[in-house]
Order: C-alpha cells, then sequence, then structure tokens
C-alpha cells in the first residue's frame, strides 16, 4: 500500500482516531456501497473531506447514538457497507443493545469505530473514559473485535474493512501526541495476532495503545537479560487460537497489557484460553484499575492507572522472583 | 380509493384469528395473544394491498417493531402462502425458526429481528435512506409499533430524524390499544396527544378504528396521498375477538387450557365475516 508516512506521523500525533477521516475518504470510490453515519461526530472523526467529496455517503443522525446504530443496521440491510466512527463510550455502553440486537444478531455489515476509547478523552473524565467496551462487546455473537495499535495500523485496517464482510467493532485507544508502532504497512490479517519480537520465556501480549508501551518495556527488560516475545494481539474476537497454543507451549510466563480494566478484556480472553490448557503458563494480567479516580490529562490517568512500561516492568521483575523462574 | 372485498378482508381476518389461536394453542406455552390479535385487520390490510414479500427489488417493506404481534405476523404469512401450515405449527416450539419474537429472516418477509421493543423505526430510517440512495424513492416502509412501545426513548430519536430528513418512505402505524404489560397505558405512563407527538416532530398523523376496514383504508389512501413523513393511530382493542382475553391484560403473556381453547376457536369460527 502506498501512503504518506510523514502525513500520518503527523495525524497519529494528535491521536489515532484523526486518521479515520483520511483512510474513509481515501478508500471510497464514488460509486460503492460505502456509507458513514455518525452522531454529531464529523468534527471528531475528522470527516469535512469525506463529506465534501461524498455528500450523499454521509448521514448525521445527531446526538443520539443509538438511533445511529439502529439506522447503521437498516442500510446494511439493503446492502450497504457502513462505517459508524464515534466515542467509544456512547457506541458500547450506551448502545449495547443495538450492536447486539440491531446489528450483530442479524449478522449486518456494520463496522463500529468506537473512537477515543481508554483514557484518550484526556480530562473530560470518568464518563468519557472507556474501559470496559472489550468486555461488552466481547459477549457479541458474530462481532469481530479489534484493537488497533497505531495510527498506520488503523488506517490500513480500514481499508481491509472495505472488503471484510459482516459486523465488526473496533477500539481506537491512544491520544494527543501518540507514537507510531508501525513504520510501514504492517499488513495486519484480522484473526491473526502479529509477532513484533521473538524470545523467550516471558511473552508479552498487548493490544491497542499498550502495543507501544509494550515495545518500550522490552527494551527496559533488556537490561535485566531478559528477551521477552512481544505480540500485538490486534483481534480480540475472534481469538488467535493457534498463536496462543504455541505461545502458551513455548513460554513459562504470559504478560497482557490493555488500557482497559482487567475485568473482561484482552487479559480476560486469553485467561479463558489458558483455562484450557494443561500446563499453563502462569498469567500476569495488566490494565486499568476497577476504580473511578478523579479524571485528569491522558498521560496522567495512565500514570494513576499503572499503565507505564516502568510499572509493568516492576511487576515483571516481582512476579519472576515471586514465581522463581 | 380502493374499492374493498370486505367479505374477503373479514374471511382473511378470521382465518389469522384462528391461525393464532391454534399455532398459539399447539406449542404449549404462554405466548402474547392478546397484542397479536390486536393488530390482525391492520396486518390484512397491509398484506392485501401493500405488501408483496417475495417481490424484494422494488417493493415496499413491513417492519414490525412490535415483536409481541410475532405470531400474527406468522398467522399472516401463513394465510398470504409465505409460509406453509406446517411451518406456522411450528412455531415457539424448541429451535423453531418461527420463534417467540421474529426472527431476521428477509427471504419470507421478517425483515427484522424484533422483541426488543423501541427499535423497529431506526432499523426504517435506514432502509428509506438506502431507497434514496438508490433511486428507489417511491418505495414504502411501513413500520407497526405497539402503543406501549413508545415509551421507549430511541423511538423519541427516530421520530425526531424522521421529520427533520421529512421520510416520506416511512409510514408508521400505531396499534394503539392504549394498553401494555402493566395495564392500562393512561396509568402506566400516559401519551397525552397522540396528534401532538407526531406533529411536534413534523409528521403527519391520521386516526383510524383499527379493526375496520373502510376506517383503515381512508387512513392508508390519505397516508399514501401525502408528500411527507407520516403515521396512522389505530385505535384497536387488545385480544380482539376472543371475548375471554378483549382487554383482559392478563392474556398480554398466557397460557391457553383445552377448555379456553375450545370456546376461543368456538367464538371464531361463529364470527360470520362481522367483528
Amino acid at each position: 500500500m502506498n501512503f504518506n508516512h510523514q502525513e500520518l506521523i503527523e495525524l497519529t500525533r494528535l491521536g489515532p482516531h484523526a486518521v479515520v477521516g483520511k483512510a474513509l475518504t481515501e478508500f471510497t470510490k464514488p460509486f460503492d456501497n460505502t456509507m458513514v453515519v455518525c452522531a454529531d461526530s464529523i468534527k471528531l472523526t475528522n470527516l469535512y473531506d469525506f463529506q465534501e467529496q461524498f455528500p450523499d455517503k454521509i448521514v448525521n443522525v445527531g446526538i443520539a447514538e443509538q438511533n445511529m446504530l439502529g439506522i447503521a443496521a437498516g442500510l446494511a440491510s439493503e446492502g450497504f457497507n457502513v462505517f459508524a466512527p464515534g466515542y467509544a463510550s456512547f457506541l458500547s455502553a450506551r448502545s449495547f443493545e443495538m450492536l447486539k440486537s440491531s446489528i450483530s444478531y442479524m449478522n449486518l455489515n456494520v463496522k463500529v469505530l468506537g473512537l477515543l476509547s481508554g483514557f484518550a478523552n484526556n480530562t473530560m473524565g470518568n464518563t468519557h473514559y472507556c474501559n470496559d467496551d472489550l468486555a461488552i462487546t466481547r459477549t457479541i455473537p458474530n462481532l469481530t473485535v479489534i484493537s488497533p495499535a497505531d495510527g498506520v495500523a488503523l488506517y490500513t485496517l480500514i481499508e481491509q474493512l472495505k472488503e471484510f464482510n459482516g459486523p465488526c467493532y473496533i477500539r481506537v485507544t491512544g491520544g494527543i501526541g501518540s507514537q507510531l508502532v508501525y513504520k510501514d504497512d504492517p499488513k495486519l490479517e484480522i484473526g491473526k495476532g502479529k509477532i513484533l519480537q521473538e524470545g523467550d520465556k516471558i511473552a508479552i501480549i498487548a493490544c491497542g495503545s499498550m502495543v507501544y508501551e509494550a515495545s518500550r518495556l522490552c527494551r527496559g527488560l533488556k537490561k535485566y537479560n531478559l528477551s521477552p516475545t512481544l505480540i500485538d494481539l490486534h483481534t480480540i474476537k475472534p481469538l488467535d487460537e493457534e498463536l496462543l497454543h504455541n505461545i502458551c507451549q513455548n513460554h513459562r510466563l504470559i504478560v497482557t497489557i490493555e488500557e482497559h480494566y482487567v475485568q473482561g478484556g484482552l487479559g480476560s480472553a486469553i485467561a479463558e484460553f489458558r483455562a484450557k490448557l494443561k500446563n499453563a503458563p502462569h498469567q500476569l494480567m495488566l490494565g486499568a484499575k476497577n476504580t473511578y479516580y478523579p479524571g485528569g490529562t491522558y498521560p496522567y490517568m495512565l500514570k494513576v492507572h499503572e499503565l507505564t512500561s516502568q510499572n509493568f516492568l516492576e511487576k515483571i521483575l516481582q512476579t519472576i522472583q515471586e514465581l522463581e523462574l | 380509493m380502493l374499492i374493498l372485498n370486505q367479505q374477503n378482508l373479514q374471511q382473511i381476518a378470521k382465518s389469522i384469528r384462528l391461525n393464532i389461536i391454534k399455532s398459539g394453542f399447539n406449542c404449549k406455552a404462554p405466548t402474547h395473544y392478546a397484542s397479536s390479535l390486536s393488530c390482525v385487520e391492520i396486518l390484512t390490510y397491509l398484506y392485501s394491498y401493500l405488501i408483496k414479500p417475495n417481490n424484494t427489488s422494488t417493493a415496499n417493506k413491513f417492519i414490525l417493531s412490535k415483536g409481541h404481534a410475532a405470531l400474527d405476523l406468522y398467522s399472516c404469512l401463513k394465510e398470504f402462502n409465505y409460509i406453509s401450515q406446517d411451518e406456522l405449527m411450528t412455531y415457539n416450539l424448541n429451535g423453531s425458526h418461527i420463534s417467540c419474537q421474529g426472527t431476521y429472516n428477509p427471504k419470507i418477509g421478517i425483515e427484522m429481528s424484533s422483541g426488543s421493543l423501541g427499535m423497529g423505526l431506526s432499523f426504517a430510517i435506514g432502509k428509506a435512506l438506502a431507497f434514496i440512495k438508490q433511486h428507489q424513492e417511491d418505495r414504502k416502509i411501513y413500520v407497526l409499533l405497539g402503543n406501549g412501545e413508545c415509551n421507549e426513548g430511541m423511538t423519541l430519536e427516530a421520530l425526531m430524524f424522521i421529520g427533520a430528513h421529512k421520510l416520506k418512505q416511512i409510514c408508521i402505524i400505531v396499534d394503539q390499544n392504549a394498553m401494555q404489560l402493566d395495564g392500562k397505558s393512561s396509568t402506566v405512563l400516559e401519551i397525552k396527544s397522540w396528534q401532538n407527538l407526531f406533529s411536534g416532530f413534523g409528521i403527519k398523523a391520521f386516526e383510524c378504528e383499527g379493526h375496520d376496514f373502510n376506517s383503515l383504508n381512508d387512513a392508508f389512501t390519505k397516508a399514501q396521498n401525502t408528500d411527507s413523513p407520516c403515521a396512522i393511530i389505530a385505535n384497536t382493542t387488545k385480544g380482539k375477538g376472543v371475548s375471554f382475553m378483549e382487554n383482559n391484560n392478563d392474556w398480554h403473556h398466557k397460557l391457553l387450557t383445552q377448555d379456553q381453547y375450545e370456546e376461543a376457536i368456538t367464538q371464531l369460527e361463529a364470527q360470520s365475516y362481522e367483528l
């Protein structure tokens, strides 16, 4: 794929969600079956160019996320491939039933993009933070759940989703100042985890914004002569069981890292898989604390919830000591 | 205006009511008799004149938003030969596709999975927008809502959109039997004025008697001749046609005994084209 890498870096600095408008505009053709439905979220999604180029392919329903997903389902039932971007918090928890009954039960072609998930909503506070959307969406049959690591991954994923059949929830984390994990097209395959580094003993499995943090963590662990395997598990549902099987066989400690409550997210999904194994390795589950702390800036919230590479490093070293690995 | 074959319509409505009682009784489980009997004439009219499910490319669509009347929809689909008698008799049995609440199956005209209330109008908006994109502006989508269902907030989100975008493709029908699970809607959550509710959003509303084909014909004709979104408020009786079910909310969801079944069949058989 050809893309202007510098432009993507700049957009990602605004937060990975900023690439959504660009990707949708670039990958849409005048006579294709794409439709975009949003809820007063043209500005949030940076859809101005899209709106100008394809005024008949975008519907703004106002501040009404439930209606938005119902309309998206109706359009999809008539053959459209519908992208539905908006605040993650309101497209998952608030509209859970529409995701379930209107979209997934009827197995319709709607791609719900939950933007500014995790703590990316900065100082907006706990109503806008979204650390439960993986837990919510993971329970819904037919729904594919993806959490891309950065703006490049999200950009290339949107191109893939133009051809992907069936309902998806795409969880977009990362905020202002986000770094890129991928310097080039990562050629992600939906449903297949991506090994970023092969190592031994410890396997670190992360998704979304925490993949970059996990790569910093790996650099930190090097100083302790530890060389872990690092995996970007962008598809949380369906799980790449083949990869996980190999990883569990060849490592003694699995570390899962996510900007999401430990309850119900990536770590839980892997724990559910591990529960089926004989002689499963130990798992250290790292994620947001299940507490409503007062709000603050994105970096502040990550610190409060102990979601930095330094926090992870300390916990891993402690676990290694405790388990005598 | 259409010249109605009253005798034929009443015969169809009678057969649908018999289907409702027979397939409901056959499943040996409690089910939604009263909600289904409430809208038999509405579905009879729609399927006689406006809805042809197997003509999918250009046809009008019917969306049952009040999924509690799924038994009426199946009984109607059987009467118009979209499903067989054998299929109908699998209603509400373990593993049946003809389930308690409608399950998405556009091939036989079940355009939406229903059951959770208040969700049909938004889905219909999506279809209306699709028809506009496909330059099929003249296609209509008839959406049947229950009066109780309109308590759901999502209905208001949808009405706001329909009015703002003047979606003339959408025709709402409210099965206004004035009851819901906990009793009379006037005591649970009263909607003070249906006319004002709709007109406030820029939707034209026509009131009619929902068991009277002439009155229904009059309202549907007005709706078709209107170049704006519209709503038909059809005043109905919950449980219509079976005396012990009429306006008796015990029959919202209940099991028929053998004696009650026989009594219901006797009453319906005795109705000679006059309700």
